[in-house]
């Protein structure tokens, strides 16, 4: 039973790249992680080396990722920002992930999250190929899928989750998601006022809406002063049962044709054999 | 449909995913032949549908074992059917992984059936006088053939759909993979019988009506449909989505391997036997097995930038 949807409302202008969320996140997850000084030296962890991003993206062992978006011109006059954002799952409302998972692995929580039961994944990375945002992924190390957990072992207990707890400027905010998009909107429009007219909302109902139930829109969801694309973020995302209909037609479609290429081909000859033998008698 | 961005990061289905979708592919398309054959057919046609029997099962085991290899946790593959939090069956409709594990274990039990069947009618179980059938007689016979016909294009197709429900490139930009793969797989699966049968020392003669002249008229038919299905996913998706496909590594697989080895030469072999009916017919019969598996490497790969190391030598 759902109380009330918790999520996160993340206000990427006022990040500030300091990736205290990333840590946090990393600190208090760290017994569900393989331990990360154990095999460093076979193992080195991948780290771009071009950029103050350095992890890249999201993983099975970084929950948390703060995206470095360097916007430079070529002689940094014409434009020069740096867009960050700290990304983690968005626990849809219509989870791709959750959707698709056989086993039953993927489950939606109390808290209207999305989870990942350890205990009963077997490693199909259906998931992965289902999640449009590239969040959920599979770890080498164990054969089981890994993400956010939406701090689950801390909602239980009353604590809100350590990312949002660690943000020094509120960038995180953790909390029911309709008071979250209140509070949202109302940020969204403070910014118009001011003159950041690119402000807007990523994650609203709009996103993997599906006209059946009414529902759409992502727990956690992002304030954005460009466009989705820049950020990583699929303009588009698909809810994949939606297109089983479609396919299964074309499929029926095609195993029609064939049922009837094979009843031709078998059976205008045995016509022709019954007139032959008839032929014969008379 | 023009988008093509994704931010999806790749399953990794590899090797054993385009083995197991081109061995469950001849299966499943051997079987319906099979069924086909067992509700229309002449008794002559007979001895194509055992063969498809016992070839079915088998392979359906082989990729039971794949499934499973290519899990993260092997041992855990029975929790695709029973939840194992709860020790009850879990089934969800609208996934199609969930469908096609019971699917192919219901159809692991079809196509047992069959070949304990086609083995107690060559009398390789001895039953009675022999000869006899066990299953297939009378009507439900038939309904028993009709049904395992269903499982059978299933098969053959719900990988292809499987593929589409996700958010990865090109599979979720197309509905008609289920359809090529079905094509492919009715095609690959006449194939091997048609293969297996001119290799046995007393083959059935390929004259004018026989049964595998039948099964090759069929299976013309069918790869010409392949043919116009791929062209009509490459036109449908466009020439910057379906550019990995089209083009490069694997587009030199696509228009070599799968398109002009594996369709249009055995149509002209089977429609020309330049090397005599029966060199025309195995070497047709290769290349159409030889293009299947070719096919699935690429709609499996491709989206993903996986590569068989074997054919990276292909890598331009
Ligand atoms: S963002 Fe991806 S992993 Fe998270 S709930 Fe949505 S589909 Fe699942
Ligand atoms: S990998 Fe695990 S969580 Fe993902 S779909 Fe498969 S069983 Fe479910």
């Amino acid at each position: 039973m759902v109380v009330r949807a918790k999520g996160f409302f993340t206000d990427t202008t006022v990040c500030i790249g300091c990736k205290a969320c990333q840590v946090a996140c990393r600190e208090w997850n760290q017994d569900k992680l393989p331990n990360a000084f154990e095999h460093v030296h076979e193992h080195p962890p991948h780290l771009l080396g071009t950029s103050y991003d350095n992890t890249g993206h999201l993983s099975s062992v970084n929950w948390r990722h703060v995206k470095f978006i360097e916007q430079f011109s070529e002689d940094r006059t014409q434009q020069s920002r740096w867009l960050m954002m700290s990304d983690c799952c968005k626990h849809c409302v219509n989870a791709p992930c959750l959707e698709v998972c056989p086993t039953g692995s993927l489950i939606r929580t109390e808290f209207d999250s999305v989870y990942v039961q350890p205990e009963v994944c077997n490693g199909c990375r259906d998931c992965v190929a289902a999640c449009p945002f590239g969040v959920i992924s599979y770890g080498e190390w164990d054969g089981k899928v890994h993400k956010c957990t939406l701090c689950y072992d801390r909602l239980q207990v009353g604590l809100q989750p350590a990312c949002a707890q660690a943000c020094p400027t509120q960038s995180i905010q953790f909390g029911d998601v309709d008071e979250l998009m209140e509070r949202a909107k109302k940020r969204v429009a403070t910014l118009h006022e001011r003159g950041v007219k690119e402000a807007y909302i990523y994650g609203d109902k709009d996103i993997l809406y599906d006209p059946a139930s009414g529902k759409g829109g992502l727990n956690v969801f992002y304030l954005l002063v460009d466009k989705p694309e820049v950020y990583g973020l699929p303009a588009n995302p698909q809810i994949p049962s939606k297109t089983v209909p479609k396919s299964s037609a074309f499929s029926i479609l095609t195993a029609f044709i064939v049922g009837l290429i094979g009843i031709f081909s078998f059976r205008d000859r045995r016509i022709r054999e019954i007139q032959k033998n008839e032929n014969l008698r008379t | 449909m023009s988008d093509v961005t994704s931010y999806a990061l790749h399953p990794e289905w590899g090797g054993y995913i385009v083995a197991y979708f081109y061995l469950g592919g001849i299966a499943a398309g051997a079987y319906f032949m099979a069924a086909i054959i067992e509700l229309i057919g002449n008794p002559e046609d007979r001895a194509l549908a055992r063969t498809a029997y016992y070839i079915a099962f088998p392979l359906v085991v082989i990729c039971g074992i794949l499934l499973i290899l290519d899990l993260g946790r092997p041992e855990r593959f029975w929790h695709m059917l029973i939840y194992s939090k709860a020790g009850m069956p879990i089934f969800k409709y609208w996934s199609p992984m969930s469908v096609g594990a019971w699917a192919l274990l219901i159809f692991g039990g079809f196509t047992f059936l069959s070949f304990i069947d086609a083995l107690v009618e060559s009398r390789q179980i001895k039953r009675g006088k022999g000869g006899e059938r066990l299953i297939y007689t009378g009507f439900l016979g038939r309904g028993f053939a009709f049904i395992g016909s269903l499982f059978g294009f299933f098969i053959a197709s719900y990988t292809g759909a499987l593929l589409t429900a996700t958010n990865q490139p090109i599979w979720s930009q197309t509905s008609l993979l289920g359809a090529l793969f079905l094509a492919s797989s009715a095609s690959t699966g006449m194939a091997a019988l048609l293969l297996i049968h001119n290799l046995r020392r007393h083959r059935i003669e390929a004259r004018d009506g026989s049964p595998l002249q039948k099964l090759q008229h069929a299976d013309n038919w069918t790869m010409l449909l392949e043919l116009i299905l791929i062209g009509l996913i490459i036109f449908t998706l466009g020439q910057n989505v379906a550019a990995p496909l089209i083009k490069g590594h694997y587009g030199k697989v696509l228009w070599i391997g799968v398109v002009l080895l594996g369709i249009v030469l055995p149509l002209i072999l089977h429609v020309l036997p330049i090397l005599g009916t029966r060199g025309s017919e195995v070497l047709a019969a290769l290349l159409i097995l030889l293009g299947g598996f070719l096919l699935r490497y690429v709609f499996v790969m491709a989206p993903q930038g996986l590569y068989f190391s074997f054919l990276k030598g292909l890598t331009p």
